[in-house]
């Protein structure tokens, strides 16, 4: 935690003025003292690092002075540059020992609201530098780099950027949804001070903090809707008039993109412009305990309406640190204790997670750190989208206690799932949005194995005995959420130079729109795309023919090709960024979470592909918590590895 | 006496530096709390946020090419679409950040002013820079004030040796070396105008039309329309007679 802030500025205003009114002396005891203390901080490799950037600098400016100043008093002269150079170094040193939490905090203090957006920007800036690597991966991974021409490797470089502000303003959309649905930017609740609670002893009063206490909803809550989905064209895909009541879990059901999503949003309080659906209507809440009657065409509100927890952990999740996450969660039941954060760690398993930082987190862990810092008891109404699709079976379970937990305290629990079969147990209503989506089996075939193509790597992160890979394997990956699945396959396709599917799309598209994605996916069709019409590249045809065959079986082809790539919903994304692997046809196919925001319908599809790709002689590893998955893994005959602190094994089936 | 000693003093570098502070710092300042009272929905707290997250790395990125970074573009562009207070608070917040990876200094104060005054240009020139409804960017316009302001605000942060080093021939010679560094930045501007501005105004548009929000609060009306008619459909059926009732059974069962 630090001293308190005020402590800190007396000794900005000493490094920075003291080293302009000292002599000599003074001034080389006072350098020598930071430069000790400074290399004992951060180490003299950081030293040094900012010595090669500052001191040529200042040594720059001392010339200048002694060649434009018309002193020829070099002594002087020098004496200026140290002195700089030593107020530099003071005030880098308050860098350096400041964290950036404690700026916050004391921005928020006087600045609240710029104190949100910095807490979000200082959390966001190392996100994007990270995304602008994967970018540049994308391009290594599709082939770009090959290019004799230097001049058209610039210019494919150069034209990732935009995509790349794209994305940043598409993580500024879903950020800002995350802010509003939470009500961060509502004032908040204090715990009571001294002087209050000796008069609410003295008075015989209960004490009681500014916050809501979890308690038995009963029959109070209500949740009205009358509301339309369309389609961009104005056809309508659903009619939904419903009164959902406390004390129910309800299981919402319906094709990829078809706004389920939406309707959440729009339950959550914030507009559903993410997917181009248009919803229309009215959504009534009642017996909310500080707004009592809601009627949400009067929003956006500033405080949080209902607990919401959206589809992808890793573009909604805003603290530095798991406490914090906390904080910024429980705004309605006020101020929170220790303790019962401690509790709520332990009971999701994450309490040896305290010190680290959300985003080094792997996504399983991210996504059950967002549900225990904000699945509010005090909250009447949960949303849950896709919230069960990163967790092991121990994180499924936990979650589903803890929603049957809040039916038992009689509160709405609203699920998006698009693995239903265990949803359907625990449900009280199914809604259908759409057609109805009938049980699906994935195609299962039986296939010959053949040659060997490839090891999992093996080295100082992984050790394992397995068989070799053979062409025509089937592999399922399972563990438990930070075992480090991702990190197998990321490391497998360093190692043997394969392309790899991470689960997040963004990590995989570069095009602001689906035209500039799909362009961009083959280094021939860029070439054809920066040709243009006039010139025929010979390959492109064939390239553009694959391209589009692979679009139809992925159910892409009825996009249009405007379509701005962050309109598409999490599942239309996904198969996009899966396109150009499918193209690529590697020996080995390494999927991440395979399932993550596909129905049933379109994993099916999926599967075939896969299928087809094993029969063509390819190997395919998939990582995936689904049961349904690894059901039909064990049906087609395919191996499953486990992997415990970086041991693989092979489970015998 | 002492209000003359004053007087003298404020003519001087020290004082002239003391009292420019003090006057940017209480406009600044002022700007900065009605940015924050003006601040209402999320969306917008986390759009400053990206933004100023956006600016903050690609500073960073660009951090080995001397003076040579899209910031400036970024708020001409912010000021030009989101206003003046906006792109002062993403200002402020790109100083502040970007300088927690390069270095924090007196200049960060006068970064964020420099900025904010970039913005604020842009917002104030908007008719010239963009086309007559607003759906494209004027490139050279655009661009040519780029250029200037490679120089002003170069010059602005300039004003930050004058504190430091309190004396005007330093201050001029700071001037002065910094022409080269001044060129790149401007040159720098108009070469990432040319490359993002499009794809930003584009990028900032779509925004816009965004917020204007795609949930209608009334169902329309031939959906009404047509519920009305099934729901009265149904009622009818409901109402309507068995119309075999009266009918004697002729197949002889009875």
């Amino acid at each position: 935690m630090g001293p308190p802030r005020h402590f800190r500025l007396p000794f900005l205003v000493l490094v920075v003025v003291l080293p302009l009114l000292l002599e000599w002396r003074h001034l080389a005891a006072w350098g020598g003292f930071l430069f000790i203390w400074s290399a004992v901080m951060v180490g003299p490799r950081s030293m040094l690092r900012w010595l090669r950037v500052w001191l040529p600098l200042s040594i720059l400016y001392g010339v200048i002075l002694l060649l434009f100043s018309g002193t020829e008093n070099w002594s002087e002269t020098l004496l200026l540059v140290v002195r700089l150079l030593i107020a530099l170094l003071g005030m880098q040193i308050m860098t350096w020992s400041v964290p950036p939490s404690d700026v916050v905090r004391s921005f928020e203090w006087v600045l609240p609201r710029l104190g949100v957006s910095l807490a979000i920007a200082l959390r966001l800036v190392p996100r994007l530098e990270r995304s602008a690597k994967w970018r540049l991966e994308t391009l290594e991974e599709r082939g770009f780099v090959d290019n004799e021409s230097r001049m058209k490797d610039l210019r494919t470089r150069a034209s990732i950027w935009p995509g790349w502000l794209a994305d940043s303003l598409d993580h500024a959309h879903d950020l800002g949804d995350a802010v509003q649905s939470r009500g961060i930017l509502a004032p908040r609740r204090w715990r009571h001070g001294v002087k209050r609670r000796i008069v609410q002893i003295a008075l015989g009063e209960e004490i009681r903090e500014d916050g809501v206490k979890p308690h038995h909803f009963s029959d109070s809550v209500q949740l009205g809707l009358d509301l339309e989905i369309n389609l961009p064209d104005g056809r309508c895909i659903g009619r939904h008039k419903e009164l959902l009541r406390g004390g129910n879990i309800v299981l919402l059901r319906g094709h990829s993109g078809c706004g389920k999503s939406s309707l959440l949003r729009v339950i959550a309080g914030v507009s559903p412009w993410q997917h181009p659906v248009t919803v229309n209507g009215k959504v009534h809440i009642s017996g909310h305990p500080t707004h009592g009657e809601i009627n949400l065409a009067e929003g956006p509100f500033i405080e949080a309406i209902s607990c919401w927890i959206p589809q992808d952990p890793d573009r909604h999740g805003l603290a530095e640190s798991v406490q914090r996450e906390f904080r910024i969660a429980r705004r309605l039941s006020g101020p929170w204790k220790q303790q019962e954060m401690l509790e709520c760690l332990r009971e999701w398993n994450l309490l040896d997670k305290l010190q680290s930082q959300p985003e080094n987190l792997s996504e399983g862990e991210q996504q059950r750190l967002l549900l225990a810092a904000h699945l509010d008891p005090a909250q009447p109404i949960w949303l849950l989208d896709e919230a069960d699709v990163h967790l092991d079976e121990a994180g499924f379970i936990q979650l589903g206690k803890a929603v049957v937990k809040h039916r038992a305290r009689g509160g709405l629990i609203i699920v998006v799932a698009h693995r239903q079969a265990r949803w359907k147990r625990i449900a009280d209503q199914v809604i259908d949005i759409g057609e109805p989506i009938s049980a699906q089996d994935y195609p299962s075939v039986w296939i010959e194995r053949g040659d060997e193509i490839g090891q999992p790597p093996e080295g100082s992160l992984f050790s394992h005995q397995l068989k070799p890979v053979l062409s025509g394997d089937l592999i399922l990956v399972q563990g438990a959420n930070g075992s480090g699945k991702t990190t197998l396959l990321r490391e497998w396709a360093e190692t043997s130079n394969i392309p790899w599917l991470p689960t997040s799309p963004d990590r995989r598209l570069l095009g602001m729109t689906i035209e500039e994605e799909l362009n961009m996916q083959h280094p021939t069709l860029f070439a054809q795309f920066l040709a243009g019409d006039d010139v025929i590249i010979p390959d492109s045809e064939a390239i553009q023919l694959q391209q589009s065959a692979l679009r139809l079986d992925l159910g892409l082809s009825h996009l249009s090709m405007v379509t701005p790539v962050h309109d598409l919903s999490t599942g239309e994304r996904r198969r996009l960024s899966l396109l150009p692997l499918l193209m690529r046809k590697p020996p080995i196919m390494l999927l991440d979470e395979i399932d993550h925001g596909l129905d049933d319908i379109t994993l099916a599809d999926l599967i075939e592909q896969l299928n087809a790709r094993r029969k063509a002689g390819s190997a395919i590893v998939i990582t995936s918590h689904s049961p349904d998955l690894v059901a039909w893994a064990k049906v087609s005959g395919g191996r499953i590895w486990n992997i415990d602190q970086g041991q693989l094994t092979e489970a015998s089936s | 006496m002492i209000f003359a000693d004053i007087q003298a003093w404020a003519g001087t570098p020290g004082g002239i530096a003391v009292w420019l502070t003090i006057l940017f710092g209480f406009i600044f300042f002022s700007l900065l709390l009605s940015v924050d009272r003006g601040i209402r929905l999320g969306r917008e707290a986390a759009l400053i946020a990206i933004l100023a997250a956006v600016a903050s790395a690609s500073r960073v990125l660009f951090a080995a090419l001397p003076n040579v970074q899209p910031v400036t573009l970024l708020l001409l562009m912010i000021g030009l679409h989101l206003g003046a207070r906006r792109a002062t608070a993403v200002a402020m917040l790109t100083a502040l950040i970007s300088n927690m990876a390069l270095g924090h200094g007196p200049w960060t104060f006068y970064q964020a002013i420099a900025w904010a005054a970039v913005g604020c240009s842009a917002a104030l020139f908007r008719p010239l820079l963009v086309n007559w409804d607003g759906t494209k960017v004027r490139i050279g316009s655009m661009a040519f004030l780029a250029f200037i302001w490679g120089f002003l605000f170069d010059w602005t942060v300039s004003l930050s040796a004058l504190a430091l080093y309190q004396s005007f021939e330093a201050f001029l010679a700071f001037i002065i070396a910094g022409l080269v560094f001044d060129a790149l930045h401007a040159v720098g501007n108009v070469f990432f105008t040319i490359w993002l501005a499009p794809s930003l105004h584009h990028l900032l548009w779509l925004h816009r039309r965004h917020e204007a929000g795609r949930w209608l609060e009334n169902i329309s009306d031939e959906t009404l329309k047509r519920e009305v008619f099934i729901a009265e459909a149904e009622a009818a059926a409901k109402q309507l007679k068995d119309p075999l009732a009266g009918v004697a059974r002729l197949d002889g069962e009875n």
